[in-house]
């Protein structure tokens, strides 16, 4: 699904103009933060758990190439097929192959945001291949043809009488009736349907484990599970980052995963598929796609430790208030912006500046990923690489130059001020953002360096 | 070069310092001795799954009894308990066992600080029971409830599945509006029968 | 025990009353205060705005001014925290680490190296407090409520001590007020948004004044009360705290 190509401040500005429903968004994100403070408590040695989760992924990133070997051969012993894309397009390429081999033409797709990513459900639809997104959230924005909002809750912009018309529109279900129960059981009927003529299922994966070749993928709605065992075939698509060393390690992570996403202590299924039945086949695809290129800048390696939770989306002041779409990726909010200008500095210059900076995210997230680190780091590299508009750079050397200098910063602030007290018109005007919602201070007949220069220098 | 040989070679090829692994130490108990039981059968429930505590193998064949009564297709799994009949289902087609309405099987272990049973493909007969029916009804022993999850990996034999999974109530979705709904795809009741006799 | 007053440039220039109410606590503390008058701007606005780079000249200035003194104290969190984490000079490296080791916020400094929490103040007001996120977050002057932890705040524990005042937190009491810098220009709608929403907790609490450790937060919100007429007052915590009403 394309991304608008909005500045985010443009979207974002855009997203607000609809103030109930803005309020509405920031105030359900603002809720599932609630929820997952409340189960975190409920967790004695909670951010000793993130700080074993931490260690445990910086470790297995520090020796990916080991771990990746050591599941592909683990899994291949017993039957699972791995293959290894490096990038989006062999990632379908490979997925399609699989597909056609079977002359498979219909899939069912659990959520996977590398999936996504990797804009597979337009690439099998040109290629005569119908795909189903099973997961709810999924299968609603897929009919309205639109991309997700948010990694866990992806309909979460979306209010029930939307979710009503799109299905009358494309499933004839009742019109006007935007009771969630009724339109959850209708989709359940719809995709029961799917779920029963597909001839393969494709999910991601939530971690896989080297030591044993195993992949776990946790769902709420049974949707993966469904597909897998009711298909011949299984095809995993998973980041090369989702590994983690042994099975044990699995006790840390799902006890951080569903609690930081939603607030639940677990999800309902948490399934562990370890081979393939027989008769059956179960392939694992191993993702490249710009992963090695995060981890080779030491500043933004730890990025990778992401656990796909949505709690820095949940968390953040500025995601609750701009929607997911604003940022214009597959993964939004505080880790897409630190994921995003990897894979395209150009197109992603906006989003590490769609921040204050203030740091819940990095205290949020179960990882201890130092998303806000990141951001300011990712500042830095985008104005030194021409990302900047020349104007930008310019006034930015000439602010540092005026507010370095004793004499320059004296005069300057006195003409500002001057301005703001003589000639506010110059400021007060549609041309000033600042000035749009806001008053500017009021300037006060002395600054302090005048004052204490007067009363107290002497002391 | 294959795009193995390429994707390990770049990975190689970064300036990393090997971070250690670090030691696990299992956390402490949590807030005192709370009874493993009681905490158990509320997460169960908290999910939106019906706890049966205390429960014998005379009170789960009564229960098995009255939705045999309903005339509702039943599957049931669990060994010396009544209309045990899995083997009539096992060598049917995943596709086939769509009509089943209340699959029956026997768990592992529950886990008390969440609520999840865990169960693998060799207590299900056929991996695709427990998410195809309307009612999921799991069997677990009182003994077999353990504190958390990394107790559960402990406990967890290193038997060759191929599929395992942990359930912990009802499907659910809150998808639309932030509303909760339970019966997404998979089963719509579920009911933990906790054996405290053998 | 020298210390250098270290005054935010907007704080210099649009609420002298800040930094007089900090240089004035200080000194009823028993402190020998300085304020170094050719001290500028620590050079956060356009580190955050990605321009780090030109920050080398600020860095300078302040080292310059700040290298003698044994303690620096700034009543604003976010420029101790850019200066601890960003002074850097290749040719004063010593002169930097000395800086960054010994640049307090004020509560933190009453709290932390003064041991002081009672300042014999009176503020017979309701008050709303607004703790700005560099302050909380990257210097850790209190809890978050992001981690799982056991309350405390510096700035609380001062204004406990106040006499006659009535502390009101908002519910998302840790939330940003969407200044951020170049941030409340760049990305206007969310910015005003984020400040709308904390006054508006604030005025549900009906307050008569929003305090808090940093100027910038309090300049973005009076912004937007004076221009929503709202009757709430903006007053740095180092006026409360220096309040010696009867």
């Amino acid at each position: 699904m394309k991304h608008n190509s909005k500045h985010h401040s443009d979207a974002a500005a855009a997203f607000l103009k609809d103030a109930e429903r803005a309020k509405w968004h920031d105030e359900t994100l603002w809720f599932v933060r609630v929820k997952r403070d409340q189960s975190a408590q409920d967790v004695s040695g909670w951010e000793e758990l993130r700080e074993q989760a931490s260690q445990v992924k910086a470790h297995t990133l520090s020796d990916l190439g080991t771990y990746l070997k050591q599941f592909e051969k683990n899994a291949s012993l017993k039957g699972i097929q791995i293959h290894w894309a490096e990038d989006a397009r062999q990632h379908n390429d490979i997925v399609f192959s699989i597909l056609n081999r079977h002359n498979i033409k219909q899939v069912v797709k659990s959520k996977s945001m590398l999936t996504e990513e990797c804009h597979l459900n337009q690439y099998l639809k040109d290629k005569g291949v119908e795909v189903i997104d099973t997961d709810l959230g999924e299968f609603i924005v897929q009919l309205r043809q639109e991309p997700p909002s948010h990694i866990v809750l992806p309909a979460i912009h979306l209010k029930r009488q939307d979710v009503s018309n799109t299905f009358h529109c494309a499933l004839q279900s009742e019109i006007g009736n935007s009771d969630p129960f009724y339109l959850a059981g209708y989709a359940r009927k719809v995709l029961r349907h799917k779920f029963l003529s597909s001839g393969a299922a494709i999910t991601g994966v939530n971690f896989a484990v080297a030591e044993t070749g195993n992949i776990v993928v946790c769902t709420n709605e049974g949707n993966a599970d469904l597909g897998v065992h009711l298909n011949k075939v299984h095809i995993a698509s998973m980041g090369i980052e989702k590994l983690i060393p042994k099975t044990e390690h699995l006790g840390v992570f799902l006890r951080l995963l569903a609690r930081s996403a939603t607030g639940q202590p677990i999800t309902i299924y948490t399934s562990h598929f370890q081979a393939p039945l027989p008769g059956h086949e179960m392939h694992i695809i191993l993702v490249d796609n710009g992963r090695t290129k995060q981890l080779a800048r030491e500043e933004f390696r730890n990025s990778l430790k992401c656990i796909r939770c949505g709690a820095c989306f949940n968390t953040c002041p500025v995601y609750r208030r701009s929607g997911g779409h604003s940022y214009h990726n597959t993964v939004a909010g505080p880790i897409g912006s630190i994921l995003a200008p990897n894979f395209d500095m150009h197109a992603n210059a906006d989003l590490p500046f769609a921040s204050t900076l203030c740091g819940s995210c990095t205290n949020i997230c179960p990882v201890k990923i130092n998303i806000h680190d990141q951001l300011w780091n990712w500042r830095q590299i985008l104005m030194k690489e021409r990302y900047a508009p020349a104007s930008k750079k310019i006034s930015m050397k000439l602010m540092s130059m005026v507010l370095s200098k004793p004499v320059l910063y004296k005069i300057s602030t006195s003409i500002l001020r001057s301005i703001l007290k003589n000639f506010p018109f110059i400021l007060n005007n549609r041309f000033n953002p600042w000035f749009k919602n806001r008053e500017h201070p009021q300037p006060p007949v002395q600054s302090f360096r005048e004052w204490y220069k007067q009363n107290r220098n002497h002391e | 070069m294959n795009s193995r040989e390429k994707i390990l070679q770049d990975i190689d090829a970064i300036a990393m310092g090997k971070i250690p692994l670090p030691v696990f130490v299992m956390p402490s108990e949590q807030s005192g001795s709370t009874n493993l039981v009681s905490l158990f059968k509320e997460k169960v429930q908290a999910a939106g799954g019906i706890a049966h505590e205390s429960a014998t193998i005379k009170e789960l064949n009564e229960f098995i009894k009255e939705i045999v009564d309903k005339g509702t297709l039943l599957i049931n799994a669990v060994r010396h308990t009544v209309h045990y009949n899995i083997e009539e289902y096992i060598h049917l087609e995943s596709k086939e066992l769509e009509a089943v309405h209340t699959v029956i099987l026997t768990a592992l272990m529950g886990v008390a600080e969440n609520g999840a049973l865990w169960l693998t493909d060799k207590e299900m007969g056929n991996p695709v029971l427990p998410f195809i029916c309307e009612e999921l009804v799991l069997v677990v022993r009182k003994t077999d409830i353990v504190s958390n999850m990394h107790e559960a990996y402990v406990k967890m034999e290193e038997e060759h599945h191929s599929f395992g999974v942990f359930i912990a109530g009802p499907s659910k979705t809150a998808d639309i509006e932030q509303s909760l709904v339970i019966g997404a795809h998979g089963a719509k009741t579920f009911h933990v029968f906790i054996i405290s006799n053998e | 025990m020298k210390i250098g007053l270290f005054i935010p440039c907007y704080v210099d220039q649009f609420y002298p009353k800040a930094a007089m109410a900090t240089l004035d606590l200080l000194k009823h503390l028993g402190c020998d205060v300085v304020y170094p008058m050719q001290q500028t701007c620590c050079g956060q606005p356009m580190a955050n705005a990605g321009f780090s780079s030109f920050g080398k000249d600020c860095n300078r200035n302040v080292i310059k001014n700040f290298k003698n003194f044994d303690y620096i104290v700034s009543p604003s969190g976010s420029c101790v925290l850019h200066i601890k984490e960003h002074l850097h000079d290749e040719l004063f490296k010593e002169e930097a680490n000395h800086i960054c080791s010994y640049i307090f916020e004020l509560s933190e400094f009453l709290t932390d190296v003064l041991h002081k929490t009672d300042l014999s103040a009176c503020f017979p007001h309701r008050v709303g407090l607004h703790i700005g996120c560099h302050a909380q977050r990257g210097l850790h002057i209190s809890s978050m409520s992001e981690r799982m932890e056991p309350f405390f705040s510096k700035t609380e524990q001062l204004l406990d001590k106040v006499k006659a005042i009535e502390v009101i937190k908002s519910k998302r009491w840790d939330e940003c007020c969407g200044f951020g810098g170049t941030f409340s220009v760049a990305e206007e709608a969310v910015s005003v948004r984020m400040g709308l929403d904390r006054v508006e907790e604030h005025n549900a609490n009906k307050v008569d004044y929003i305090t808090g450790t940093d100027m910038s937060c309090l300049m973005h919100l009076e912004g937007i009360i004076r221009r929503q007429k709202h009757q709430v007052k903006i007053i740095h915590l180092a006026e409360i705290l220096n309040s010696r009403e009867a």
